[in-house]
């Protein structure tokens, strides 16, 4: 059974920490310091989530689901920035920007990752941008990581023209096939 | 019941906005890896309270093992030159704390004029209404985040693995 603290208190706690969270990261110096600031604010958005879904009697668990996307989202966060530091601290110059390239790419695939989340929010006019653009960025990163030069276009464009014609012939053959098939059942 | 519940929320909330303040203010990084795990501690003790025991059973490899782990092991592996305790702050710090205090300060008020619904029927185990949740309505973000994290899991293991490779070979 649950105890009765009122759902003000935990939103109140839930601020409280949200802004220890902001003053840190307007406040300190320390990279590694704001990386925690904006874990505890994450932390924060988790309580206010949970305690609106379970005291505010809709039936079922959205607060919670969205909680365990939090996790996600700040798992991600902390790798990325885990890469963007190592990335300042290699030796070699090629390995520092290939590391800062990752990082930034694997920034840009998770923030069109998060526009995939909009609709589920309330937000159903945007057209669903994220799942093309995360599937490009993903193309993107695993290329970088595939081949160890950072970024050749002329190869990059290369693969991209066989791929886009294997997939035309593929769905080309498809189209016979359903033609072949739509004239047998009408004939 | 009552009474010990009220108990346990003020020892955790104090513990809560106490080590998030001590995060900030704390010189040692390491003692400030060690209180945010503490203040996620006190929070997975929140949402127990709240029934949310899933979440609970989640928070607490994720965020206090993972997450802490993960910036604990950045401390170890970057030199931290020793400063002055005045580098210590952005030097727009009083301007950001009053910042802050503006935003907070409307919305603390506000978070005290929300209230419990009026039916508040109990509800069992939290584990079977996440499920299903993230089974029918979720499905599909939750199929796009786990493509990422095996992404970047890969891209993890990439990375070592080339390094690795390049020690073999000594420097050219």
């Amino acid at each position: 059974m649950t105890t009765l603290v009122p759902l003000s208190a935990f939103i109140a706690v839930s601020g409280a920490l949200f802004f220890v969270g902001v003053a840190g990261v307007l406040v300190r110096r320390n990279a590694v310091v704001i990386l925690m600031s904006v874990e505890l604010m994450l932390n924060a958005a988790n309580l206010a989530f949970v305690a609106f879904s379970r005291r505010l009697g809709i039936v079922d668990e959205r607060g919670s689901v969205f909680v365990i996307f939090v996790f996600v989202v700040a798992m991600l966060g902390a790798s990325l920035f885990m890469i963007y530091r190592r990335g300042h601290t290699t030796g070699s110059r090629f390995d520092r920007a290939r590391l800062r390239y990752l990082a930034l790419v694997g920034a840009l695939a998770a923030v069109f990752t998060i526009l995939d989340y909009l609709p589920y929010v309330g937000l159903h006019d945007i057209p669903p941008v994220g799942t093309v653009l995360t599937l490009v960025f993903l193309y993107i990163l695993s290329q970088s990581i595939v081949r160890s030069r950072l970024l050749d276009l002329y190869e990059l464009a290369g693969r991209l023209g066989v791929l886009t014609a294997l997939s035309f012939t593929l769905a080309g053959i498809f189209l016979l096939f359903h033609l072949f098939h739509f004239r047998q059942i009408h004939w | 019941m009552d009474a010990v519940g009220l108990l346990i929320f003020g020892a955790l909330a104090i513990g809560i906005v106490g080590a998030g303040l001590a995060v900030v203010f704390v010189d040692r990084i390491t003692a400030a890896a060690l209180l945010m795990a503490f203040t996620f501690l006190c929070n997975a003790g929140m949402f127990v309270l709240l029934g949310a025991e899933t979440i609970a059973a989640f928070q607490v490899p994720i965020y206090v093992g993972a997450i802490t782990g993960l910036i604990l092991y950045g401390v170890m592996f970057t030199p931290q030159a020793p400063r002055a305790y005045g580098l210590f702050f952005q030097r727009q710090t009083r301007w950001g704390a009053v910042l802050a205090a503006l935003i907070a300060l409307p919305v603390m008020t506000s978070a005290f004029s929300f209230h419990d619904a009026a039916s508040l029927r109990p509800r069992g185990v939290d584990l079977p209404a996440i499920a299903t949740s993230v089974f029918t309505d979720f499905a599909f973000p939750f199929e796009v985040a786990s493509v990422l994290l095996l992404a970047a899991m890969v891209g993890a293991i990439v990375l070592v693995r080339r390094e690795g490779k390049v020690g073999r070979e000594g420097p050219p």
